[in-house]
């Protein structure tokens, strides 16, 4: 009920500014037709994790990354299908029971509040995946779990995993190949389900994963050539596992410095990682992309496009923890103040300053007995030099 | 007979197996065991790896701190046992420590009978016979908090080493230390079983019988009271001081078997993480790990190994694990004077880390190797990579077998010296065993001349032999016992008798050439050819089941039966072929061995007399352990050697001493059939 709430009160915030900014230019038109610039009206993101197993933690941890990146650039939940094959948080090995770590610092759980899994553990199936994407679903299933996109859409499908030339495995059982894959998105094609996709694969020989797609307006990125293995990036001795790819923490490290309103194209996210960091070479496909990458933004795809009606009226907006009435200029300049204290999200990776500060101030504790012993040297000095 | 296989080839194939048979043999046999040896030699041994993902070995910080607990029980434990001498073992004292840590604690008392006659019991009348033994073992579990008691993994340590009266306290206060140390974190999967054991293998024995509601008719228990899940893997400790300055690191087992490498990996990738030293064997790595000095040291390494596992006596307690499938290991902490020593908080950390790698486990230890040899603790041989040369080594007693199936029915090349010695212008009728045997006649013979036994080779001869070698056989399998029973009655010692049975057999049956000759059976020079061929032919069966089961057993009896039994024939030399049977019999291949282990372990030498006198109680001892640990422990290694190795032996032997009778020569004349 709070997470609602408090994403109702977001919206209104996002519509107030975007009010407020419109009202200040003099040409309404031509800065909302920058919205609709690269032809798309809707987001949407399906990541998938496909490995189970607690020595598999760094990939529920790349997914639940991504989606908490997705997510702070503005796609809402009920445009995410989060898929995880297996529940890290609740594994009785998990020494911080209730939580999932993409860092060493575990400065940030990104299994923390409203986390939507949509599908999990044994769901995650090559038949539900490939249902999902071409939308041939049972009708008893809800609206939360299909992907329910139009011609307008853009579609950033990310996967993670253990693969190999040519396929992904799924849980231990199965796994997908790059044929059904290229198959499935020929699918969404003819049945306009998509406008672009943005096809993102961090397993072993990922380029391998996108080499036989047809199908327009696809960008495939993979963490590694055919023939390399995908590597991950550092251990969490504390829990004891390896807590993250290589591919996917540079690429939160980029998204890190991507807001709803960055500038930052494809040509950007496509040098997230290079060799020397990487150790794989990630590779790109374009070739059947329309649009020239130095110019799509990065947020065509990370974040989301709204749907926005301008009106002339003056709307009066309510806050919803006061419920008091405020409009405009009759707000008291106090208040306004607090009202403007920047909401934000913790940072994905550990803020610097304050991890320095942590380590550098020292911390002093005296135990009780080395107070008095201090105490009783310090008597015995003094009264000593007295004598 | 595949209808696929072309005739031709097999005749050639057993024309040429005939004609360089003698080569083809030394050949085999030589490539063989220089192959064999080679593979201590680095370039052909491989490097030790991780087959199982989910170990993650050393990923977590150790955060073991509770080195002082270990010291404090450990030096308690010593307090107690120096007050009570060497009384049983304090039970009420062990469970206060292990209930003061909150955990789940149990004891099982058991009796063990061991089937030998107590001279104490004995003179009461009335009473049990046998010698008993009364145990205590203490057991406390430390449930996983956050999931069902589905499986577990055991820390054991004997309370102390009964033949050497070694107290293994530090073990203890390690294992206490680790408990109190493991029940504090939430993150197990697994429940953790600490174990104590009293009397040794006996008391691990009685705990896993009851644990699986597995029975044994000479051990009776208390049932346990307290379970947990599918024990995955074990960890037994055995610590000779607080100090230590390497782990040595065993793994064979009951009947020669192992655990798992990746269990092995595991223990040794940890103590090299932790600094600690790990030897095999109480050998060290070679360093540098290549050349010639190197090579020696691998080879000693995995002789000992091998010398080892041909006992199939487990050499700690983990080895009865392994019998129900639980991977385990014992780890002794060793205390080598002049070395630098590590304490109770290194150990801490090296088990620390083992259990929270065995916690990660999914399944069952099942990826790497079960089958290996190791010439040092980072290089193993696998199965695939060491039968290959036991393979030709059975090769030569293959080709040798062929070669005499064949020659069956060929005139004696080398007659009969001697009176005997009859030039057979011979003629047969050549029935094979499959009836697909031409018939050819001497062209120029007419004098037919008839062996009193069919000229074949009498295949009914085979049966009475066989039969004879296999009673003694037999007799020797239940000999010990029964004599026991026997010296009961005149008063002998009971180890003395049981000595007695299992070696007065052999000995009894080294005349039994001089019966079979007596009973006038078979006899011609095609008959000696069959029973050879048979005795081979059985010999490679022995070995080759032998090697399935334990490798080492088959291939040390393999190098020195294989070339002997090869070459004896009756006739010429019988003298030098005795001594040379009696060198790879049972008995003299348990000496021979036990001769090569001393060699390779015992650092100082005292002269002929002391070390055969040495030489001669170990033999003892191990005669005398073969056979206890087989009614005990269930090993087979005296049951096999005595049921088919010794019988097979002993045909060996009435071949090199059968005579050949004189062929009776029919003077009928008989019309060529041609």
């Amino acid at each position: 009920m709070a997470a609602h709430s408090g994403r109702n009160w977001a919206g209104l915030m996002f519509l107030c500014l975007l009010f407020v900014s419109v009202a200040a230019s003099s040409n309404v038109e031509d800065q909302v037709g920058g919205f609709f610039k690269s032809g798309h009206t809707n987001n949407w993101a399906v990541l998938v994790c496909t490995s189970r197993f607690w020595f598999n933690y760094r990939h529920i941890a790349n997914t639940l990354s991504v989606y908490r990146s997705v997510k702070r650039l503005g796609i809402p939940d009920s445009q995410i299908i989060l898929m995880l094959a297996d529940d890290m948080a609740c594994n009785p090995r998990n020494p911080r029971p209730a939580t999932v770590f993409n860092n060493a610092n575990q400065h940030i759980n990104v299994y923390g509040d409203n986390v939507e899994v949509d599908y999990r553990g044994y769901e995650v199936t090559v038949e539900n995946f490939i249902r999902v994407l071409t939308g041939r679903l049972p009708p008893s299933t809800p609206r939360s779990k299909r992907l329910l996109t139009d011609d307008r859409s853009n579609v950033l499908v990310y996967m993670t995993g253990h693969g190999g030339e040519g396929f992904l495995k799924f849980q231990d059982a199965e796994e997908i190949s790059n044929v059904e894959l290229a198959d499935a998105f020929q699918q969404m094609w003819q049945k306009n389900r998509y406008h672009e996709i943005l096809f993102m694969i961090d397993t072993c020989q990922a380029v391998s994963m996108y080499h036989k797609f047809y199908s327009p307006n696809v960008i495939g990125i993979g963490s590694a050539q055919v023939g390399e293995d995908s590597l991950s990036h550092h251990v969490d001795p504390s829990i004891g596992v390896y807590i993250i790819d290589r591919y996917t923490y540079y690429l939160l490290e980029f998204l890190e410095t991507v807001t709803p309103d960055s500038k930052k194209t494809l040509a950007d996210l496509f040098r997230v990682c290079p060799k020397r960091v990487c150790v794989s070479t990630p590779g790109v496909r374009t070739d059947l992309f329309t649009r020239d990458p130095n110019t799509v933004l990065i947020t065509d795809f990370f974040g989301s496009v709204r749907n926005v009606e301008i009106t002339t009226e003056t709307i009066t907006l309510k806050r919803n923890d006061t419920a008091q009435l405020c409009s405009g200029s009759s707000c008291p300049g106090s208040r306004r103040g607090k009202r403007r204290k920047k909401l934000a999200y913790a940072n994905q990776f550990p803020v610097e300053a304050a991890y320095e500060e942590e380590v550098t101030k020292p911390q002093w504790h005296f135990p009780m007995y080395f107070v008095a012993a201090l105490s009783v040297f310090f008597i015995t000095v003094v009264s000593a030099f007295r004598i | 007979m595949g209808l696929l296989s072309d005739p031709k080839s097999r005749e050639r194939f057993s024309r040429i197996a005939a004609k360089y048979n003698s080569p083809l043999c030394v050949l085999a046999y030589v490539v063989g065991v220089v192959w064999f040896l080679a593979l201590a030699y680095k370039p052909f041994n491989h490097r030790t790896y991780f087959s199982e993902n989910a170990l993650l070995p050393g990923l977590v910080e150790g955060k073991f701190r509770t080195e002082n607990v270990a010291t404090r029980i450990s030096q308690a434990m010593k307090d107690i046992k120096d007050v009570n001498k060497d009384g049983p073992m304090p039970v009420a004292w062990i469970v206060n420590q292990f209930r003061g840590l909150g955990l789940d604690t149990y004891t099982q008392e058991y009796i063990q009978t061991i089937p030998v006659p107590s001279a104490r019991q004995s003179e009461e009348q009335g009473k049990e016979m046998f010698v008993q033994l009364n145990g205590t073992n203490v057991y406390a579990i430390l449930r996983a908090p956050r999931t069902a008691s589905t499986e577990a993994i055991v820390l054991s340590a004997p309370y102390k080493h009964y033949l050497n009266m070694d107290h293994n306290n530090h073990a203890f206060g390690l294992m206490i230390a680790l408990a109190s140390h493991f029940r504090k974190s939430s993150y197990w999967s697994k429940d953790i079983i600490f174990l104590l054991v009293d009397y040794d293998e006996i008391g691990m024995e009685a705990w896993l019988q009851e644990y699986h509601y597995t029975k044994s008719p000479l051990l009776k228990s208390s049932p346990l009271h307290g379970r947990s899940g599918s024990i995955q893997a074990a960890i037994n400790l055995e610590l000779h001081s607080d100090q230590v300055s390497h782990f040595n690191v065993k793994l064979e087992g009951l009947n020669g078997l192992l655990p798992n490498l990746d269990l092995v990996n595991l223990v040794v990738q940890l103590c090299g993480r932790e600094r600690i030293t790990v030897k095999l064997h109480q050998q060290r790595d070679p360093f540098p790990s290549e050349g010639w000095p190197a090579f020696q040291q691998n080879l000693k390494t995995m002789s000992l190994m091998m010398l080892h596992q041909a006992t199939g006596m487990p050499n700690g307690l983990h080895g009865l694990f392994l019998r129900y499938h639980i991977e385990a290991v014992t780890l002794e902490g060793v205390l080598e004077p002049g070395r630098s020593s590590t304490g109770f908080y290194r150990m801490g950390r090296v088990l620390e880390g083992v259990f929270r790698s065995l916690n990660n486990l999914l399944e069952r230890f099942h990826q790497s190797f079960f089958f290996y040899l190791l010439p040092a603790s980072d290089r193993y041989v696998s199965i695939g990579m060491y039968m290959p040369p036991f393979g030709l080594i059975l090769l030569v007693t293959a080709l040798k077998a062929i070669a005499l199936y064949i020659s069956i029915g060929t005139p004696d090349p080398d007659p009969w010296d001697g009176a005997e010695n009859v030039v057979i212008e011979h003629i047969q009728s050549r029935k094979t065993g499959d009836g697909q045997g031409d018939n050819t006649d001497s062209k120029r013979g007419v004098t037919k001349i008839r062996t009193q036994n069919y000229s074949d080779g009498d295949v009914w001869s085979l049966v009475p032999v066989v039969s004879c070698c296999q009673v003694a056989g037999f007799i020797a399998s239940i000999s010990p016992m029964v004599m026991t029973g026997l010296g009961h009655l005149f008063g002998t010692r009971p180890y003395q008798a049981l000595i007695t049975g299992a070696t007065g057999m052999f000995f009894a049956s080294l005349f039994m050439p001089k019966c079979i000759t007596r009973n006038r059976l078979a006899c011609t020079v095609n008959t000696l050819r069959l029973w050879k061929c048979a005795a081979l032919v059985l010999q490679a069966i022995i070995l080759a089941a032998t090697a399935a089961a334990n490798f080492s057993l088959g291939m040390l009896l393999a190098v020195t039966m294989v070339p002997v039994c090869a070459m004896v024939r009756p006739g010429k030399l019988r003298f030098l072929q005795a001594v040379l049977m009696l060198l790879v019999s049972p008995l003299g291949l348990l000496i021979i061995y036990t001769g090569l282990y001393l060699l390779l372990t015992e650092t100082e030498y005292h002269g002929v007399v002391p070390s055969a006198m040495h030489l001669c109680t170990i033999v003892y001892y191990n005669i005398l352990s073969g056979v206890i640990h087989g009614y005990v422990l269930g090993t087979w290694q005296y049951t096999l050697l005595a049921l088919a190795v010794f019988p097979n032996w002993l045909f060996f032997w009435c071949i090199v001493f059968k005579k050949r009778d004189v062929p009776v020569v029919e003077n009928k004349e008989e019309k060529k059939t041609s």
